[in-house]
């Protein structure tokens, strides 16, 4: 899972909802949850328009950075 | 079912799209007093390309690059002959771009884009942060784009732009010979929207990276380099209304390598890592050396920086190479200074989705310094370089009203983006000044839609999105870059051709629908690849070229042109001016 929505901080204003290009996020009754995750492509808009800093997005496993120390 | 309320609206200028190219015109175009509307599939706040932001824009720099005796006509020259700007591959093009790119891409700053510091990193005069890209001195600035976005749409709607988010559009409207608009889907509303318009722009996406599939073989849409809209939905507009649609017949690399398993190099080992990222093998032996700039005031500025470019080009491309004869190598900031360092941070914070990633690595207290990065080599194959013809820098296509611009001319960056959508804006408002309201023709394509859009939501069983996604992507794959003859390009019409029969999509709400219509614009725009490589048979080499240079070049002076007429394909061949 790549979007973690921090349930306490969310004010359920909508604004990552209104501007999440892939129209993952959505908002019913309560906090924004993603209903679409695949298709987050982790461009890290609703992390950055969030007024109240209750979203972060991290890569998934699949695709995360694999590094050595030498 | 959902019962599809249609609603219809009125412009003097329709844009389709709300990228950078999409706002740029916009703007440009109200300035220049037409009413405008722009038809945006997702928000223009934090769509497109450009959607997180850029941390860097390509632009010709009159008052640095003319004293160090680099003139227009020596970057006109570089971006064509580089071939590292393709799309329609036009002098003409290219020419708009760089001579207008120094007073608009320096108007970003009016809109409240820092591109002005004072920390002593990497300034020339004006406190411009130049870096190096792709030319023999710099040309791309360094600024704070991570909300362009959001700045140009503001503007925008400050002058008056009306911008319909969530709006997907999905046939272009026709009277006789001219474009009179476009009819769009809601991606969250049960609406149909007509726009009736003077003249038509296509802003849409230039590379169509959802033909081919992962190569890490992640099932998540985060290994695009480019967000999902990029499905190349303006060229199956454009050829369905019978605007030639060139170069489909050639493939670009997305990259030669990237950092394992992440899908982006954001540039590597230059880029948002320059200066000090360099590339070493498995024994510390330095590969790529890092890469610092020369100082402006250094007399020999013009050659010792010449020198200083071709020497690390040089370099960068034993990369894949070795990569190719199987080496292990890493990619690698051990030299990096704090002060690099944390202009390092401050880019990967800017350039889109790299502030992912620097998130990612913040959290897990990587220390750039001595984490090594192992590259996974590449190709990875990336359909297609293409753009809609236009006749001329006006940026009209052969099709009477309707424009085309940004990356569907130029495969460039944002500075291309942002250029040539406020100059088609211009002409696109002065053009819709000497015609009259167009007739409303929207009733066959509005029950042409609510009919596709039913029979989608219908099909209760049918394939998902993403199976008819795959399954194309799957096929392509296994052909593209591969040397051809007729025979297998007669095969692999016929492949497609048969994959598209067995095709039932189904979709249970507006979101999966949408989605359903964007995987069917990839078959269209399969069908016209296939169509092009058949056309171009008897002129150049493999099927999609994946050669050294990347992308096209043009030796004979003719583009392959494709589009429909009454659903039939058509290719034409078109003068593109070069030698």
């Amino acid at each position: 899972m790549a979007i973690f929505i921090d349930q306490e901080k969310c004010n359920s204003c909508g604004k990552c909802v209104e501007i999440c290009p892939e129209d993952v996020l959505w908002l019913e009754d309560g906090p924004a949850w993603a209903r679409y995750p695949k298709e987050c492509w982790h461009c890290g808009s609703c992390v950055y328009d969030c007024p109240t800093g209750a979203i972060e997005v991290d890569l998934e496993l699949d695709v995360s950075i694999r590094y050595v120390e030498f | 079912m959902n019962d599809f309320t249609v609603k219809k609206h009125a412009a003097d200028v329709l844009i389709i799209g709300g990228g950078i190219a999409g706002l740029a015109a916009a703007i440009r175009a109200r300035e220049h007093g037409a009413e405008v509307i722009v038809l945006e599939k997702s928000h223009a706040e934090r769509s497109g390309n450009a959607g997180s932001g850029i941390d860097h824009i390509q632009s010709y720099v009159p008052g640095i690059h003319e004293k160090v005796g680099y003139h227009p006509e020596d970057m006109i020259e570089e971006d064509y002959g580089w071939g590292g700007n393709p799309g329609l591959k036009r002098k003409d093009l290219i020419e708009l771009f760089v001579r207008n790119s120094g007073q608009d891409v320096i108007e970003l700053a009016s809109y409240g884009l820092k591109f002005h510091f004072e920390d002593g990193l990497f300034l020339f005069p004006g406190g411009l942060r130049l870096i190096a890209q792709f030319h023999y001195l710099p040309t791309s600035y360094h600024f704070e784009g991570r909300d362009i976005k959001r700045a140009l749409t503001n503007r925008a709607l400050e002058l008056g732009a009306n911008i319909i988010n969530r709006s997907h559009v999905r046939q272009l409207l026709k009277n006789g010979e001219a474009v009179t608009g476009a009819v769009a889907l809601g991606v969250r509303e049960a609406v149909i929207t007509v726009v009736n318009a003077k003249t038509t722009i296509l802003a849409t996406s230039g590379r169509a990276s959802r033909l081919t599939a992962s190569v890490t073989g992640s099932d998540s849409f985060e290994w695009y380099s480019a967000p999902s809209a990029a499905n190349g939905s303006g060229k199956t507009l454009a050829a369905r209304a019978g605007a030639e649609v060139v170069n489909l017949e050639f493939s670009s690399l997305a990259s030669s390598y990237n950092l394992l398993n992440y899908s982006f190099s954001v540039g590597l080992p230059s880029g948002s890592w320059w200066p000090a990222g360099r590339v070493i093998d498995e024994d510390g032996n330095v590969i790529v050396e890092r890469n610092q700039g020369v100082a402006f005031d250094d007399p020999d500025y013009r050659d010792k920086y010449r020198q200083r470019v071709e020497h690390y080009s040089e370099q960068r491309n034993r990369i894949a190479p070795l990569l190719e004869q199987g080496k292990t190598l890493y990619f690698d900031l051990a030299e990096a200074t704090d002060e690099e360092l944390n202009y390092i941070w401050w880019c990967l914070g800017h350039e889109g989705k790299t502030g992912v990633l620097k998130h990612h690595l913040e959290k897990r207290g990587v220390d750039l310094r001595k984490a090594k990065f192992p590259l996974r080599p590449g190709p990875r194959r990336e359909a297609v370089p293409s753009g809609v013809w236009v006749r001329d820098a006006t940026t009209e296509t052969s099709v009477a009203n309707l424009y085309a611009t940004g990356n569907e001319l130029i495969l460039g960056g944002g500075g291309t983006a942002l250029v040539t959508g406020y100059a088609t804006g211009i002409a696109a408002a002065e053009r819709a000044k000497q015609l009259g309201a167009p007739a409303d023709v929207s009733a066959p394509f509005v029950a042409a839609l609510r009919r596709e859009a039913e029979s989608i939501l219908g099909q209760k069983d049918g394939d998902g999105w993403q199976n008819g996604e795959r399954a194309l992507q799957t096929l392509l794959d296994n052909y593209l870059g591969k040397p051809y003859n007729d025979r297998v390009l007669t095969q692999l019409a016929q492949l497609v051709a048969r994959l598209r029969g067995d095709l039932r999509l189904g979709a249970g709400n507006l979101h999966e629908l949408n989605r359903a219509l964007e995987v069917l614009d990839l078959y269209d725009l399969a069908e016209l690849v296939v169509a092009a490589a058949r056309e171009r048979k008897s002129s150049l080499g493999p099927f999609i070229r994946t050669d050294e240079d990347r992308y096209p070049r043009e030796k004979d002076g003719v583009s392959v042109g494709v589009y429909r007429q009454d659903g039939e394909i058509r290719t034409t061949r078109l003068d593109n001016g070069c030698p």
